[in-house]
Parts: C-alpha cells; structure tokens; sequence
C-alpha cells in the first residue's frame, strides 16, 4: 500500500541509530551517550529535517528487527511512542545528572495521560536500556521499590551475608535468592508480598521498640494494603503483645483540610477551569508541563468505576471482618472517599505542601500521642 | 437584612459514624449513616427524640436517603448499591418496608443518588456512568421506566446529586465533571445542558414552583438557573469550601447550604445574598434540611461527620 504522498517531500532525512555499543556502566558515559541522542534530536527539529530514532534492540525476546520511531510521526501512534522515548530519555538523563533513582512506577504515575499502562513504561524503559546496552538501573530508573528498606539496619541472611546497613544507598532485600521463603507474590499494585510482611513480622516481635507506620495512598488499594498489613497480621500475633502498625495516612481528614478550603487553592481564571475528569483532559494538562518536569501532576483524580466497586468490595470484608477498631475506622474512611468521589497519591502530599515537614508533623503527633 | 436561627437542640451522636443524608418529612427526620441502620426522629417534640429504628437496612451503610413531599414514602441507597423503598403506616406512625428495586436492570454500585416524586410514586436515580433512572416505585414490579443517557452511551460522568420537581416535569442532575443537567420528564428528552460550575456538581435542587434549579459544588458557588430557557441567572457565593447539600423552604424565598468546613448558610433568593451563617462543627455537614413549616417558625437541620443532627429555629423578631 502507498503511504500518502504529502508525507514524502521531506528534504532530507536524518536518522538517528541508538544501537548497542560496547557495554558501559559509567554514570558519565550513559549521560553523554543520552546527551548526544537528545542534541541530534534538537539539531534535526532545528534544520528542519524529518529524523527517525531506530532502536536496535538486542532483547532475546523482541528479535534483532530495529524499530524505527519518526518524527514528525506518520500516526497518532508513531508521535506517542516518540515522546515517550523522548520523555524517558530527558527523565533518565535528569536522574542521573542529579544523582536521584527513578522508579518505573513513579514514571508512569507522574505521566498517566502520556503512557497510558504501567506496562507500557515498562517495556521502553528496557528496551532503550537494552539499545543503550546498559543494564536499566544504568538509567537511574529502577523497578517498582517494593520491598525496599533503607536506615541503620542490617539483616543476617540465613547463609550469615549481611545486607545493609542501608544508610545513603537504597537497598533490595529481595533481589537476593539467599533470603528464600517457600512462595512470594508479588503484585504491581504495590500489595505487600510474603516477604514484606515476614519481614515487617521480623521487626514486630524482634525490635518492638521501633514503632512502624505506614503511609498509603488515599485509594482503595492504599486502603485495602493497610488492612493487609493490619489485620492480616493481627491474626498472626494473636497471644503476642507486639506494638500496633499505625496508619500515618493519607486520611480523609488530611485532604478536607488541604483540598476543601477553597481559600487555600490556586483558584484558576473561570475560562482555564477545566474538569479533573477524563483522559482527555489529563491528556491536555500534561502538553502544558515541560517535558523535564519530574514534578507531580494531578495526584488527586476521581474516583473511577474500578475504584468503586473496589472500595465496595473492601467494605464488604470489613463489615464480615466484625467490630475490630481499624475495620470500623477503614470502613469510614472508605464510605467517606466514595462521598467525596475522589483519591489521593502519597505524592499529593509534596504538592499541597511539603511530605517532610508532613511526615514530621504526623509521627509526632503519633509518637506522642501513643 | 440578615436573619437570626438559633440553635434549638442538638442530639449528639445520634449515629456511630458519620451522617451522610437527612430527609424530612412534616413529623419526622430521616437520618442515614455508614453504619447500617437508619433512624427516625420526632420533629414535632423539641426534643427530637428517636422515634423509630431500622435495623440491618444497608449492611454496609447508607448513602443517600430521600422522601415524597407527601411524607408517606421514604426510598434509602446503600454503599452496597441496593435501594431500598419505606412506606408510612398512617394509623401507628412507623415505617416498614416497601420492597427493594431489583431484577436485572439493577447491578451492583449502579445507584448513587436518589429522590422521590411528590407522590412517592417514581424515583429517579443516578448511575456512575452519568445516567439518570426513574423506576415505577409505586407499581409492583418497580420497573424502571425511563433511562437518560448524559454523554455518550455508558461513559457519561459520575451523577454525584439529582431532584426531581414537585410537579413531577423535571428532573435535575449534577456530575463529577461539573455538568448540570435538565430533563423532561414528559417527552424523556434532556432539556437543558447547564454549564458553569466546571468542577463536580454535590447537589442540585429545583425550587418548590419549578422555576429554579440551583446547582452546587467543588467551585464553592451556588448557581442558579431559571428552568423555562436554561438560562443562567445569577450565583450565590460565600463559601469557603465544597458545597455538599442544598434545600428549597418551603416558599422558595430561601435556599440552605451546607459545605465541608462546618458551615451552614441561608441565601435569599430574591436579594442574592447570604442572610445567615452558622456553625456547629468544623467537620464535614453532608445534609443540611428545612423541616416542612408546621406552624411557629422556620426550622432547619444540619449533621454530617460529627455524628450529631443540630436543629435551629429562626428567632422571631420580638
């Protein structure tokens, strides 16, 4: 079939080969190899030439066949997949210039109207690793942290390694096979596998003294994690006296306070006020933030149909889970999010003021109130 | 000229969780919690004493309750999503119930809002998808008899409020995407598609004589539209937090409204101004209500996330 002759008088085209190199691990090598890439895209918008970026990936998985993403893009599709090569890319450079990891998961929430699925970041965020032929934490852009610890601990592994103490680097306890249980799940939804829960067991009952909390998103599923690790934990250490896991937040009353007052909003002109609903436009919101933002973006959104049925369900357990005082108190706090039709990220906290100061403020409160 | 309520008397605690609905009717107020029970108050004692209690009415608490204008039928929406239909027995002043809205064109999280015609024979609901139901509560089989798409087919935006008028001509809808609509209920057709909120719509109230339709929400305005051209004409601003409820007196001189930070307001409608404000609480109101005038003076009623139900009555001048 004939692609439409409009397309074809492009004077000269560029292309641009991202293709294995030889294998490189240092920070400042991947920075220019990235920086090389991004300054040929820019010297190919600023004469006016059509480029092309072929990936070739060397992932047993995906064949040898390069793909080849253009710019401008022939489709809707082509164009997409092109700034989100681009975006990663920009994202993957910043992490790395200023010395911070990025998660896969924070790069998909941060930009859902761009990316669409988890799964979709997932996949380019390798094979851009793989064209680069670096390994992806190479990028600063590491899987989703769950299971991650960090502080002045160490853990003795049945086979006497010791990780940690993780004071300045993050660690993954359970990257390694040493530290094996019979099964572990493992979720995306950020649902605590065997592991995690073993492990936050291990700390109960050996180191009561250190109080644990646990900060979630003011979602169904943040909601549904904290009974998780509440309630499922309880049936365990029944005759035990451990110290409670107590929910820092993000509760109910944290967004009233922050996100009601409409005397503490931004209160956008009358003719920009668009609706928080909708893909399309989150999709319009996120054209207008600079590409290089790593800044949060709409981390409340309404509640959607999946929520809801969702919320429902947990409601559904707790009301069979009897009167225990955290299914009273998450019930509520469910009933109250279908009220107010809408969720929270963690990362909202950062936006309407500052996680810290917050963080501080709430285990505080907490610790002295206990 | 402002007016003076004072606080005639508080039941407090009268749930053990939040209230989230109130509906009156001329003797009693119907009270809706997250827990499942619902309760009935005497309005004509100045104690406001509990009259009745329903047990295990929504299992996993109650969203929204509403009543007919004539006072003899109650209809209450469940987190759970069924929808339940109370009848007043006139002889012993108790309700009992009057069946539930089944079947298969009921699922599960389909109902959101509700309300109840004069008579207490149609009740139109609201669906996460944006679209707005009315079933034939009176007849036995409670079948529903018009469905009212917002948006295209199964992708309207989420029907957070509805009322329908004393008339029975029109029902009203507000969304989470800050549409307001208005239908006909004669021809089944929407008649007005309402801009001007552009952030989610909490609750919408059409006046006792079907002129106005005043919407409210997330913008912290009231709106207020005329219903004969879908005109827009005028706002009522004052709030300084979401507007959860709104309520028509009776004559329609008044509006109340209650909003997130505690506040209960009282507009005139013809001066376009807030003629009283009041507080019980700094915690969430979700229902504030006028009780049916029956002699004396004004009363109205707020409750929400403290748990308790306050009544005021209008102070007379002398």
């Amino acid at each position: 079939m004939d692609q439409p002759t409009g397309h074809r008088t492009i004077r000269e085209a560029r292309q641009i080969i991202i293709r294995p190199v030889t294998m490189t691990t240092s920070a400042g090598t991947v920075v220019s190899r990235i920086e090389s890439i991004l300054e040929a895209i820019l010297d190919c918008v600023a004469q006016g030439q059509e480029l092309s970026i072929d990936f070739v990936s060397n992932r047993s998985g995906s064949g040898n066949s390069p793909q080849t993403v253009r710019f401008p893009g022939r489709t809707a599709v082509e164009a997409t997949k092109f700034a989100r090569i681009l975006l990663i890319l920009q994202l993957a450079h910043d992490a790395l210039v200023s010395g911070t990891v990025l998660t896969k998961r924070h790069i998909f929430y941060q930009h859902q109207g761009l990316f669409v699925r988890q799964r979709t970041v997932d996949e380019l965020v390798d094979n851009l690793a793989s064209a680069l032929n670096v390994r992806r934490d190479d990028l600063n852009i590491v899987a989703s942290s769950k299971g991650v610890f960090l502080g002045p601990l160490s853990i003795r592994l049945q086979d006497s390694t010791v990780i940690g103490p993780a004071t300045g680097e993050v660690v993954r306890i359970f990257t390694r096979n040493n530290y094996s249980l019979p099964f572990s799940y493992s979720n995306a939804k950020g649902y605590p596998d065997m592991l995690t829960c073993s492990f936050v067991q291990l700390i109960r009952f050996n180191c009561p003294h250190i109080p644990i909390f646990v900060l979630a998103d003011y979602d169904p599923d943040g909601l549904n994690i904290l009974r998780h690790y509440r309630l499922k934990s309880e049936i365990v250490s029944e005759g035990f006296t451990a110290p409670a896991i107590r929910w820092l937040g993000i509760k109910s009353q944290d967004l009233l306070e922050r996100e009601s007052r409409l005397d503490m909003l931004r209160i956008p002109s009358p003719d920009s006020l668009q609706l928080l609903e909708g893909q399309s436009s989150r999709e319009s919101t996120g054209s207008k933030t600079s590409i290089s933002s790593t800044e949060c973006r709409e981390p409340i959104s309404a509640l959607t149909t999946r929520d809801r049925n969702v919320a429902v369900g947990i409601l559904k357990k707790l009301v069979d889970s009897g009167d225990d005082s955290t299914a009273v108190e998450l019930g509520r706090e469910l009933q109250v999010m279908l009220m107010m039709g809408i969720k929270a990220e963690i990362q909202w906290l950062d936006e309407a003021g500052n996680l810290t100061e917050w963080l501080d403020t709430k285990i505080g409160q907490l610790l002295l109130g206990a | 000229m402002s007016k003076q309520y004072l606080t005639t008397h508080t039941v407090d605690d009268a749930h053990i969780t939040d209230i989230f609905s109130l509906a009156a009717t001329p003797r009693t107020l119907l009270s809706a919690s997250g827990s499942s029970t619902l309760h009935v108050h005497d309005t004509t004692d100045p104690s406001f004493p509990l009259r009745q209690s329903i047990p295990d009415a929504h299992k996993l608490g109650c969203h929204h309750v509403c009543t007919s204008r004539n006072g003899l039928y109650a209809a209450s929406a469940g987190f759970g999503g069924e929808v339940k239909i109370w009848e007043l027995n006139k002889e012993t002043g108790d309700w009992s119930s009057g069946g539930e809205i089944t079947g298969p064109t009921i699922k599960p999280g389909e109902v959101w809002a509700i309300a109840l015609s004069e008579d207490g024979g149609y009740l139109a609901s609201t669906t996460n998808d944006g679209r707005i139901n009315v079933w034939d509560v009176a007849d036995q089989s409670k079948a529903k008899i018009r469905e009212y798409e917002t948006g295209s087919a199964g992708s309207g935006s989420f029907g957070m409020c509805v009322d329908l008028s004393r008339d029975g001509k029109f029902t009203a809808s507000g969304h989470q995407n800050g549409s307001v609509y208005v239908f006909n209920n004669d021809t089944g057709r929407i008649l007005y598609s309402l801009s001007g909120l552009a952030k989610p719509v909490r609750a919408v109230a059409i006046s006792p004589a079907g002129t106005r339709v005043a919407a409210a929400g997330d913008a912290g305005i009231i709106a207020i539209y005329d219903t004969k051209h879908g005109e827009h004409v005028g706002n009522l601003t004052g709030h300084s937090s979401w507007i959860t409820s709104l309520d028509w007196s009776d004559t329609g001189e008044y509006l109340l409204s209650g909003s997130m930070d505690g506040k209960v307001k009282v507009w005139s409608i013809e001066r376009s101004v807030c003629v009283a404000t009041h507080s019980e609480t700094d915690k969430a109101l979700w229902a504030v209500r006028w009780l049916p005038k029956t002699g004396r003076s004004e009363m109205f009623c707020t409750a929400g996330a403290n748990r308790s139900i306050s009544f005021y009555r209008e102070a007379t001048g002398s």
